[in-house]
């Protein structure tokens, strides 16, 4: 399968109708250019004056001890080094700046850094820093440019955690005669999309909505699939008679069809735990598999919103389209808000979470605020689905006996709880996001989700 | 998980050719300052030869490669040889040259381009140039019979702290008020 363009920067982005071709003239891309500003420097004593410095005392030391005035010339060199070098320009602040391109891309996809000192110099080493969850894919790290080239570095990053976040610091050494400076250089925030996984619209509420969509409703109607067969009523079109039946009853009888409806589709996602390594945490995972929901089901026209359980309680009403994807996971961007308050469902508005949608929760299941939402769900009557993102247990210290009885413990705990819910009728399903979502929706497929009160 | 974990890829490879001949030719003018004075020295001291010679490798391999005072005890450790030895002028003078070598060479940025560090190494010529023409400057000097004078110890050591204090940075001094 060919990837299209992606919509945010025109490099191959997520498989799907999702992606649109972005507006812009085909051809590479621009380089992007560093436009320097003023960054204050504090100039110091340059490394090699100290050394120099201190094999020059170090020097006359000896001959002073051992009064051979001969030792001088061990020293004479250095000097003369130091003496012959330029003090340099010193200039209390630097034009210099770094730039990030693209300002939005997906998950995994590269984004191009360029670090520039404007400023007449001896010698600039740039070395890049790169956030947690990012890694350096070309360039090295410690680049360097002396006088008479243009200081400037590049690098490509690729970042493989979503948010809007500063992929790295440059921290640029910039040595002038023998003064040094060093100044840090923050590139802008970059926007990374969640990398949405593969999914299939087979998770769909037992009643869907009278709008029109694509999903066989238990209701006859003039869809595709087969219905049933009743007796010919005058309207009927001829096309539907049943000629096998009609002619064993001796009486017209036609085929009926199901309606196709649309379903409305509720993503929450718990942000009140987040565990897990950098990029890889449960609410990164949870994200990512609202972004692999959303996808599926806004390509099937069917509305898709979104509610943040977290310290900020945050919803998106379901609407359909492309555009709303990129609503969802823009809002997703502020998850990370670490609270101790408890969300009052009932704030959330009945258009942001419609009673006969179906809600699918990506959580943990650590924090017992998120399962006090479910209570919540289940006394407002929605058709509910949890998947559970946790993938990593509590490590056990080998040191500790107690420690792996604790882990077994743990581990019985989340086993009841898990029961406890499917046995309310509350299906619970385990994602592990090296996986698409197909896998993780097998069980329920065919199935339609119940409201269970 | 595959390199999510802030981790950096492309340094892992191996070091710049550029790099590497820098680090070979400041290892060898460093294992050159520690051996020169080494004939002379006493049986005593002998253990300066081989603590030197360790000093320079880790000043260019290893976890203590990126402090630079390391670089600064080895060639330390050569003038104390070269005190304890006392050897002649033309071996004092070539010693001052391999230690100002070895301390600018081991001040040569890590993982530089070819290009750069030819333009890197042509930067370092003036200091070397000065080096040697304070060297014959000093030879001269001291090749001429005079009594040991302690005003030229003084003279020295006023020297250096001249060209300490010239080349120093001092803070840009605040701008006048206007009245």
């Amino acid at each position: 399968m060919t990837q299209a363009p992606s919509p945010v920067s025109g490099l191959p982005g997520p498989p799907g109708p999702l992606a649109v071709t972005p507006g812009r003239a085909p051809g590479p891309a621009p380089r992007p250019t560093a436009v320097p500003g003023q960054v204050p420097a504090s100039w110091q004593a340059a490394p090699r004056l100290r050394r120099l410095g201190a094999l020059a005392v170090a020097v006359v030391l000896a001959a002073v001890l051992t009064r051979h005035a001969d030792l001088l010339l061990l020293g004479a060199p250095a000097l003369a080094g130091l003496a012959a070098a330029r003090r340099g320009t010193r200039p209390p602040a630097l034009a210099a700046g770094a730039t990030a391109a693209p300002s939005r891309c997906f998950e995994g996809e590269d984004v191009e850094i360029v670090a520039t000192v404007a400023a007449p110099l001896d010698e600039v080493r740039f070395r890049v820093e790169p956030a947690p969850a990012v890694t350096v894919v070309e360039g090295p790290v410690t680049q360097v440019a002396v006088a008479g080239q243009p200081a400037t570095a590049r690098w490509v990053l690729r970042p493989h955690a979503w948010g809007r976040h500063q992929l790295c610091t440059v921290a640029a050494r910039c040595t002038d005669g023998m003064s040094q400076a060093t100044v840090t250089l923050r590139p802008g925030l970059v926007e990374v999309f969640p990398h949405p996984p593969p999914a299939r619209v087979t998770l769909l509420p037992a009643d869907l909505l009278r709008r029109i969509g694509e999903h066989t409703a238990a209701v006859p109607g003039a869809g595709i699939e087969f219905f049933g067969i009743r007796g010919y009523q005058p309207g009927d079109r001829l096309r539907d008679l049943n000629w096998a039946v009609t002619s064993r009853l001796r009486q017209p009888h036609v085929n009926q069809r199901a309606a196709l409806r649309a379903a409305d589709l509720v993503i929450m996602v718990d942000a009140f735990s987040d565990v897990g390594p950098p990029g890889d945490t449960t609410v990164d995972v949870a994200v990512r598999g609202a972004a692999g929901l959303a996808t599926a089901y806004l390509r099937t026209g069917d509305r898709v919103g979104v509610v943040v359980l977290g310290g900020v309680l945050k919803w998106l009403a379901p609407a359909p389209g492309n555009r709303q994807f990129f609503r969802i996971v823009e809002m997703a961007f502020g998850v990370r808000f670490p609270s101790e308050a408890i969300p009052d469902l009932d704030r959330v508005p009945r258009t942001a979470l419609p009673p006969r949608a179906l809600v699918v929760l990506f959580s943990p299941l650590l924090d017992r605020r998120a399962l006090r939402a479910v209570t919540d769900l289940r006394q407002r009557g929605v058709s509910l689905v949890i998947v559970d993102v946790l993938q990593h247990e509590p490590p056990a210290q080998p040191r500790l006996p107690m420690s792996e009885l604790a882990v077994r413990l743990w581990r019985l705990d989340r086993s009841a709880l898990r029961s406890s819910l499917t046995s309310l009728g509350v299906p619970v399903l385990s994602w592990d996001s090296g996986t698409g979502l197909e896998g993780t929706q097998a069980p329920l497929r065919g199935r339609r989700i119940r409201a269970v009160r | 998980m595959s390199a999510a974990d802030g981790s950096i890829r492309a340094n892992s490879g191996p070091p710049r050719l550029a790099d590497l001949l820098l680090r070979a030719a400041t290892g060898c003018l460093g294992a050159g300052m520690v051996v020169l004075p080494a004939p002379e020295l006493p049986a005593r001291a002998w253990a300066l030869l081989p603590a030197g010679l360790l000093l320079v490798a880790a000043s260019l391999a290893g976890p203590s490669a990126p402090w630079r005072a390391v670089g600064t005890l080895a060639a330390a450790a050569a003038v104390i040889e070269a005190a304890l030895g006392q050897p002649g002028l033309p071996v004092l003078a070539a010693e001052g040259l391999l230690i100002l070598g070895y301390l600018l060479l081991a001040d040569a940025p890590r993982a530089m381009a070819a290009a750069t560090a030819v333009r890197w190494l042509g930067q370092q010529l003036p200091a070397v140039a000065w080096g040697t023409l304070a060297t014959a400057l000093v030879l001269v000097v001291l090749a001429v019979p005079v009594p040991v004078s302690a005003w030229l110890l003084v003279a020295g050591a006023g020297a250096a702290v001249a060209a300490t204090i010239a080349a120093l940075p001092h803070r840009p001094g605040q701008p006048r008020k206007p009245p």
